[in-house]
């Protein structure tokens, strides 16, 4: 397959391969064995078939006995740039009637004519054309033949010959044996000018993009041709794609042509890989077109191509910053010209504009961006049409699964993906992936493919993560402190990244101070059972953030889908105490909602975690928790974290809280009983009721004494026996405090006398 | 009798369908004077010269010399031509040789400056061509061969002569030379002239003042065929490509046309055989057929663009309040329904006259009107049909 030189095909294969323009083919035939005495011209973009057709031609009537015999087609090299003067133009027609009669092997009349050219060189102009002209005439004459000139690029040499039209026109009025059929990529203004010489003078015929039904009659003879059977496969199997794919040649016969090599690559891996260099192949066919366009026109269509999806005048408007008119009319132009399509979009009589080859539009995202993400665009768009939403889903999880980390070739692929699937999760992981692989690459890689001050804001935090996490395990595998036996420096530092409790800056402050008491301490932590393996690596891996860091909707999403128990990890979420994280009232109140039964878990464990630093925070986790509660409050709940707070000499904190909580009213003997204890007398209890004052004394003794204690909605007892997760803390909690007065011993003991 | 389908380029022999009465009318004038032949392009000029030369030479009333002189780019290539032309005929031949064979040496030792961009040489030779010239012609006369020469695409060479110099002298020089073969009393039984150009000669004097240059000549102007004729030259073109067109269809096609030019007839033929392929024709493809000639965008767009161009603000918006009224029908419209519609742009009523006059000229040299019975109306169905869908 050749995509620009068609005159470089075998016969056999022009004539097989030529599929496209055939009805146009037999009607000029039938003109020409009807005596040809009209002059056609071929209106087309670049690719649209118009050099094919003429060699087509060629070939056809030399097949044709009858009609080889009355006439002779003379074919021209593609751009005649010797031509300056009318005689180069009828001498190049002599030259390529002696190469004609030589095929033929009519030597002796080649010869002759041949000796006739020597004989035109010393001759001036205007003479030399008339004499050449009459060469051509009189051997027509003789021959009883018709000369049939084939030209490609005829605008080339009537532009050429601007000075000398009337009198070409002339000639090719008067001799009926001359048949001009020309062609140009664009509509030559001499033939619609009505003070022109070649005014409505030729046949016109616009070479129109191909039928979706011809496209595939093209793609199927090509595929007969190339023996790709997989191609007929993909057309009968999936015809939707087929349409998709049409759609993006524009109907241009040799981007149809690239598109049969695309399907005939049978895997996703080689297209995804090869498709840079395919569309490579198209870049002098696309950038001819492009450099063929006014200054004016390449700034309008610049901005609808790296637009990609239809824009509206107003929007071009703005970003060209061409006045209305100008943009209206250019517009105008370039849709009459069918580089440009008008699209209707959602709303009254609203039009959009877009590259009418899709093709086109993905060859100039390729070139046009700055940023490598960006340039991304035209392999996003491709893969979305290539694929189809179904089959970019299963091709994306194909990536991700099967590729093992470092084994691709390249990031922007993934981000490509990325940009492309439709899946939240999904794209998370394929981007997830691509700053893995980039993070090898270095910074400056990073930078080139991502707009992280734009765009990419959203992978600013991941990839920080991914990067402090690298620190950590890079900082402790250095480390020399002495560790737990037989446990080595990475394996230390997997325990550390992979804590989903801790912070990253806890976990990076302990990277600095790590010691065998740490290390063991998160050795006996038993988070696997709680969060599952898969949470925890991804927490390891910079993935998702460990559970003190999660702050985001999207974040807490991620963690509780990957997590084996969504109620402890929400419980755990909401109370982990680190001040320098905000939740806000909807992520609480959608937790809450989430799990209703967590309402309660989290005002206990909050009680258990409680310490006089962590006061503010938990006392303002406690409040949001009272606010926004899914499920009816339990006073044990309470009452646990009150004993809590009483430890903490916070009693009036806490019957404060339960004011603002709106609990005050409801929860009488309780919110009495803290008061109590935070005058250090139960005097003022004498004030209450009888029925009150003896259930709020039952509360005030059970508080401080740390006894059951009986509330006015039942018997309160062992309150920190009601959840198993409260035990875990507890016991945490426990092992913190103790280590805690082992380290001041150890301090006690080391300090100076 | 078999008529070729051809768009454009001008015929002869079996293919110049019609125009007998025409070319009986025509022939009859310049027996008598000398003719300016007048019609918009594409109406068949050229075509309707060469069935002249053949008629006279056919009834011997003349010798019918057709020279276009559309390559010449300077008064000498204008005579040569005619020359050669004359050389050419059978009876021209008689001609002394070396007569001639002078003339035709005009332009030797002519040393030219060309002008930038005009195609023109500005020749500084003396004594001036005119001398050999007329020397030339009074052997002609003096030969007493009665020449009927029709000369086309005459225009070209006097727009390219009175842009080579601004003064005007030289092509009023070449024209008023012209006028005086024209006038010679010994050359009134033995040469007459038809001029005819695919540019009006009358609008290009009338753009450079030089009226005065023609005024001897009768204008004869050659309009659209008469709507039987149109339907039998349908007939005769569908019979030659073996098929059948029936009055309706053939009345359907008439009606799309609407200015019944061989040239746009044969137009909606080809483009309805086309589409008809292997079948016969109906009238209900020729809807699709004159759709797929409206869809030719780029073609009909440019005469919306170029208005613009050449005219600018605010006789483009004129020309198009002007056009938008002729578009309403396809008969066209009355000067004072034109002169109503451009009212409100151009108040004073004897401006708006002069305005009307100037800018219905343009149009008509452009090619957008032209004047049928009192009215002027789109030249082209089809460009009125895409005037009335995409522009108005």
């Amino acid at each position: 397959m050749t995509l620009y030189n068609p005159h470089l095909l075998p016969r056999q294969d022009l004539i097989e391969t030529f599929v496209a323009r055939q009805p146009l083919l037999d009607e000029l035939l039938d003109d020409l064995r009807r005596g040809g005495g009209q002059h056609h011209l071929l209106v087309g973009n670049r690719g649209s078939g118009k050099t094919t057709l003429l060699l087509r031609l060629a070939a056809a009537i030399e097949d044709d006995q009858k009609l080889a015999k009355k006439s002779i087609p003379l074919r021209f090299p593609e751009e005649q740039y010797n031509v300056s003067r009318p005689s180069d133009f009828w001498m190049n027609a002599i030259d390529a009637l002696v190469d004609a009669l030589e095929r033929q092997d009519d030597r002796a009349a080649a010869a002759r004519l041949e000796a006739s050219l020597a004989e035109l060189e010393h001759i001036e102009e205007p003479e030399r054309a008339k004499r050449s002209f009459t060469i051509l005439g009189t051997w027509a004459k003789q021959a009883r033949r018709s000369i049939v000139l084939l030209i490609d690029n005829l605008d080339l040499i009537l532009d050429r010959l601007a000075d000398s039209l009337w009198d070409l026109r002339e000639s090719l009025s008067i001799d009926n044996r001359l048949v001009v059929i020309g062609a140009s990529s664009k509509f030559i203004e001499e033939a619609i000018e009505y003070q022109s010489p070649f005014y409505d003078f030729f046949h016109v015929h616009e070479l129109a993009p191909v039928s979706e039904e011809e496209a595939r009659t093209i793609v199927l003879s090509l595929a007969q041709r190339a023996n790709t059977p997989k191609v007929a496969e993909v057309l009968e199997r999936d015809p939707g794609r087929f349409k998709a794919l049409y759609v993006l040649t524009g109907g241009t016969p040799r981007t149809l042509a690239l598109l049969h090599t695309v399907l005939a690559l049978d895997h996703g891996d080689r297209i995804e890989r090869d498709l840079d260099g395919m569309l490579d192949q198209l870049t002098p066919y696309y950038k001819a077109r492009f450099d063929d366009l006014p200054s004016q026109s390449q700034l309008i269509v610049d901005k609808v191509a790296l637009h990609w999806h239809p824009i509206t005048a107003a929007e071009c408007q703005v970003t060209t910053h061409l006045d209305v008119n100008t943009v209206s009319s250019q517009l105008s132009r370039l849709v009459k010209s069918g580089l440009l399509t008008k699209v209707s979009l959602p709303g009254a009589n609203k039009l959009g504009f877009q590259i009418s080859e899709r093709f086109f539009n993905i060859w100039y995202l390729m070139r046009a961006s700055r940023r490598l993400r960006r340039r991304l665009s035209w392999f996003v768009e491709f893969l979305r049409i290539f694929y189809g939403e179904e089959n970019l889903r299963r091709r994306a999880e194909e990536l991700v699964r099967a590729a093992p980390k470092g084994s691709l070739d390249s990031p922007a692929r993934f981000l490509a993906f990325a940009s492309a699937v439709p899946d939240e999760a999904l794209r998370r992981r394929l981007e997830f992936r691509a700053i893995g692989l980039l993070m090898e690459q270095g910074i400056a890689a990073m930078r080139e493919l991502m707009d992280l001050e734009g765009e990419d804001v959203h992978l600013a935090p991941v990839i920080d993560r991914v990067r402090v996490l690298r620190e950590i395990r890079a900082r402790i595998s250095k480390t020399n402190v002495r560790l737990p036996p037989g446990q080595t420096a990475s394996a230390a530092a997997e325990l550390v990244v992979r804590n989903p409790i801790l912070p990253l800056r806890w976990k990076e402050a302990w990277s600095k101070h790590l010691n065998a008491e740490r290390v063991e301490a998160l050795n006996k932590d038993a988070y696997s059972n709680i969060f599952g393996d898969k949470l925890m690596i991804a927490i390891a891996s910079g993935e998702l953030p460990s559970l003190g860091d999660a702050t985001t909707l999207s974040e807490v999403e991620q963690i509780l889908e990957l997590a084996t128990s969504r109620s402890q990890a929400i419980v755990l979420i909401m109370v982990i105490d680190d001040d320098g994280r905000q939740l806000s009232d909807e992520m609480i109140r959608y937790l809450l909602r989430l799990e209703p039964s967590t309402t309660n878990s989290v005002i206990r464990v909050a009680g258990l975690v409680l310490e006089n630093k962590n006061w503010v925070v938990i006392r303002h986790r406690v409040l949001q928790v009272i606010r926004q509660a899914a499920a009816p409050l339990e006073l044990a709940s309470f009452v646990l974290f009150a004993k809590a707070c009483i430890s903490h000499d916070r009693a009036a904190a806490a019957a404060d809280l339960l004011v603002e909580g709106g609990l005050a009213e409801q929860w009488a003997p309780l919110h009495e009983a803290l008061r109590a204890i935070a005058e250090g007398s139960p005097a003022r209890l004498d004030g209450l009721a009888p029925e009150m004052r003896v259930a709020a004394l039952a509360v005030f003794d059970g508080l401080r004494d740390n006894a059951p204690v009986q509330g006015r909605d039942g018997h309160l007892d062992s309150i920190s026996s009601a959840d198993p997760l409260s035990k875990t803390h507890a016991a945490s909690k426990q092992k913190i405090t103790k280590r805690k007065q082992a380290q001041q011993r150890r301090r006690r003991r080391q300090a100076p006398a | 009798m078999k008529i070729q389908n051809i768009i454009g380029k001008p015929v002869s022999d079996q293919n110049f369908f019609g125009r007998g009465r025409e070319l009986e009318e025509l022939q009859a004038i310049s027996e008598r004077e000398h003719v300016l032949l007048l019609a918009p392009r594409r109406v068949g000029k050229t075509s309707l010269l060469h069935a002249l030369v053949k008629r006279v030479d056919h009834d011997d009333s003349a010798i019918g010399v057709y020279a276009s002189v559309a390559a010449a780019t300077n008064e000498a290539q204008f005579v040569q031509a005619v020359l050669n032309a004359i050389y050419a005929t059978k009876r021209g031949r008689k001609l002394k040789r070396g007569l001639v064979a002078r003339a035709l040496g005009l332009g030797r030792g002519v040393k030219s400056v060309k002008i930038a961009g005009t195609g023109v040489d500005l020749e500084t030779r003396t004594p001036p061509w005119q001398d050999d010239a007329d020397r030339a012609f009074a052997s002609v006369i003096t030969s007493e061969l009665p020449l009927l020469i029709l000369i086309d695409e005459l225009p070209v060479l006097v727009l390219a002569l009175a842009n080579s110099d601004p003064t005007g002298a030289r092509v009023r020089a070449f024209l008023q030379w012209f006028r005086n073969l024209r006038q010679r009393p010994d050359s009134a039984s033995q040469l007459r002239f038809v001029l005819a150009g695919s540019i009006g000669l009358d609008n290009v004097t009338r753009r450079h003042h030089l009226t005065d240059t023609i005024n001897d000549l009768r204008i004869w102007p050659l309009g659209p065929f008469e709507a039987p004729a149109a339907h039998e030259f349908l007939g005769k073109l569908a019979d030659s490509y073996q098929l059948t067109l029936p009055a309706e269809l053939r009345a359907a096609i008439c009606n799309a046309a609407e200015w019944l030019i061989p040239y746009h007839l044969q137009v909606i033929f080809g483009a309805l055989r086309e589409h008809a392929r292997t079948s016969q024709p109906t009238t209900e493809m020729l809807g699709a057929v004159i759709e797929g000639l409206l869809d030719r965008r780029t073609y009909f767009s440019y005469w919306d663009e170029r208005l613009h161009d050449s005219l600018g603000a605010p006789s483009g918006a004129i020309a198009r309040a002007l056009l938008a009224t002729c578009a309403q029908a396809p008969e066209g419209a009355a000067p004072t329904a034109m002169s109503q519609a451009i009212a409100a742009q151009v108040q004073d009523a004897v401006e708006r006259a002069s305005t009307l006059k100037w800018i219905v000229d343009v149009l008509s040299n452009d090619g957008y009107l032209v004047e049928h019975e009192g009215r002027w109306r789109f030249r082209s169905g089809l460009l009125r049909r895409y005037w009335v869908r995409h522009v108005l």
